[in-house]
């Protein structure tokens, strides 16, 4: 899970082609290099663009291939198995059973992943402050995990504005209302590819 | 909004951040607090004094969302006896928004008049009857309901002493989420109603892990029941206190993008909900949490005020 176009793209694993298309469009639009005059902002446009382009690209040739990037990574554990079944659950947002089959298995069994399933469950639920602690956890289990950290940090992010003393009249330090949003969509994103969800329409 | 939570009264969680409203919209703002006093009034005269800040917030949600016209009329009342205050004049939104207070003040009154011994049952007793004369003067059945539905889930909840402070959460977060949305007439979009619901829902949620995060030493002492006591992890913690402070934040922004979502096109009225929603009640809550002490404060003078 090193590279994610989806995120990039700021749409779900699960989107079809025309709403790719649409997002890819959108953000071509809004980074084209032409729109800005100033030469410094215009670099940056251009390697936002380079991204957009390299994303929206990726994500063709895996369709093609019929490859749709929801296969999980490493499941070394011997729980393997209900670990898929349960990302697929959380998926699905059949949230009861995935509940059941996380507590299913038994204490000593549980590591990192359990940890981790069980806040993307919370989050579902939308029990945060149990989410944040469970994440939390996984972190302090297998610190070397990326999706665990990505989790973590995205349901941070999430918030992050609201800890900004600025003022929203005057637009020209903090976030916008769009920043919320947009920062609403890419934790969503990132949720997903990880098995869970944060804005359950899409 | 009056949680009980312990036999405790609360007040005034939902309040605008000042300085970053502009005059009009302060102005506006206690404009809209004196109308809903003045509608109050028309409903029981001794309601009045028991109205809550925290209606403000339904009352500009409603007008709002309605996209009813404000008038202004200056008035005179027990409070600024004198000088007068400049208020909104009859509406509908305001008329709803008096008589949810009553409603909501009868359902805690009563479980005061339970619960409470002495001079404070009287009192409890003698508001309720109140309450309850200015339930019938603008009957809503309908609300009337489900509100003592959900309050008898809320005690449900407390007795069996739900572990997770999310689950009285849940039911406080819904009850909120129908009295913002009710649309009684139908004059509401539908879109408008969901995304009443969802502000009524997450803010009631926020108010609900809030008020029992505050309360949490008094319930210690007292054995009343509070999720937070009952936790097994350190809820004194800075870790824990971070944790809570972007949870409710998660509600805020939520809230925030129902609120966009309600598209509102009075400007002030939206610039006073965005800063009710976003500032106001973030700077109360990071009080509460990070400073015990300063909230204690908030709430010794909303006492104040509400024994005028």
């Amino acid at each position: 899970m090193s590279y994610n176009p989806y995120a990039i793209l700021g749409v779900s694993p699960n989107a079809s082609d025309a709403e790719i298309k649409k997002a890819y469009y959108e953000l071509a639009k809004k980074y084209h290099p032409d729109n800005c005059q100033k030469e410094a902002l215009r670099e940056i446009a251009a390697e936002k663009m380079k991204e957009i382009n390299k994303a929206y690209d990726t994500i063709k040739a895996w369709r093609e291939e019929g490859y749709q990037g929801t296969s999980q990574s490493s499941q070394s554990s011997s729980q393997g198995g209900v670990y898929h079944t349960v990302r697929v659950l959380l998926n699905e947002n059949r949230l009861a059973e995935a509940e059941r089959l996380l507590e299913g298995i038994p204490y000593n069994e549980r590591g990192a992943e359990w940890l981790f399933l069980k806040g993307v469950l919370f989050m579902r639920m939308g029990r945060y402050m149990d989410a944040l602690r469970m994440f939390e956890s996984a972190c302090r289990e297998d610190p070397t995990n990326r999706e665990y950290r990505e989790a973590l940090d995205s349901l941070r992010a999430a918030t992050a504005n609201m800890r900004s003393e600025g003022s929203y009249h005057t637009s020209t330090r903090g976030c916008s209302d769009c920043d919320i949003c947009s920062g609403l969509v890419c934790a969503d994103c990132c949720c997903e590819c990880m098995g869970g969800d944060l804005i359950r329409c899409c | 909004m009056q949680v009980k939570l312990g036999g405790k009264i609360v007040f005034g969680y939902v309040k605008p951040r000042r300085g970053d409203l502009r005059i009009k919209e302060y102005d506006f703002y206690k404009a809209v607090y004196c109308g809903l006093c003045h509608h109050q009034k028309k409903l029981s005269r001794r309601l009045r004094y028991m109205l809550s800040y925290d209606m403000v917030l339904l009352a500009l949600l409603r007008l709002g969302a309605v996209g009813e016209r404000a008038c202004f009329l200056k008035q005179r009342c027990p409070v600024h006896p004198v000088k007068g205050c400049l208020a909104v004049a009859s509406s509908e939104s305001l008329a709803y928004t008096a008589s949810v207070s009553a409603i909501l003040l009868y359902g805690k009154l009563q479980d005061d008049s339970r619960d409470e011994k002495g001079i404070r049952r009287l009192f409890a007793k003698m508001m309720a009857k109140s309450a309850k004369k200015a339930m019938r003067h603008a009957p809503i059945l309908a609300l009337e309901e489900t509100t003592a539905q959900r309050l008898l889930e809320l005690s449900a909840c407390e007795a069996r002493s739900a572990e997770s402070v999310y689950e009285g959460a849940e039911i406080f977060g819904k009850l909120l989420g129908e009295v913002f949305a009710y649309d009684g007439k139908g004059e509401l979009a539908r879109e408008k109603t969901v995304a009443l619901y969802e502000i009524g829902y997450r803010v009631g949620r926020l108010i609900y892990i809030l008020d029992a995060y505050a309360d949490r030493d008094e319930d210690k002492k007292t054995g009343a029941y509070n999720p937070f006591v009952l936790s097994k992890e350190d809820t004194e913690s800075d870790a824990f206190r971070d944790r809570l402070v972007i949870a409710l934040d998660m509600e805020l922004v939520q809230a925030s993008v129902a609120l966009d979502l309600l598209d509102i096109a009075d400007g002030g009225i939206y610039a006073i909900l965005k800063n009710l929603l976003k500032l106001g009640l973030g700077d109360v809550m990071r009080e509460v949490i990070y400073h015990n002490k300063r909230a204690e404060t908030i709430q010794k003078e909303s006492r104040k005020a509400y024994e005028l």
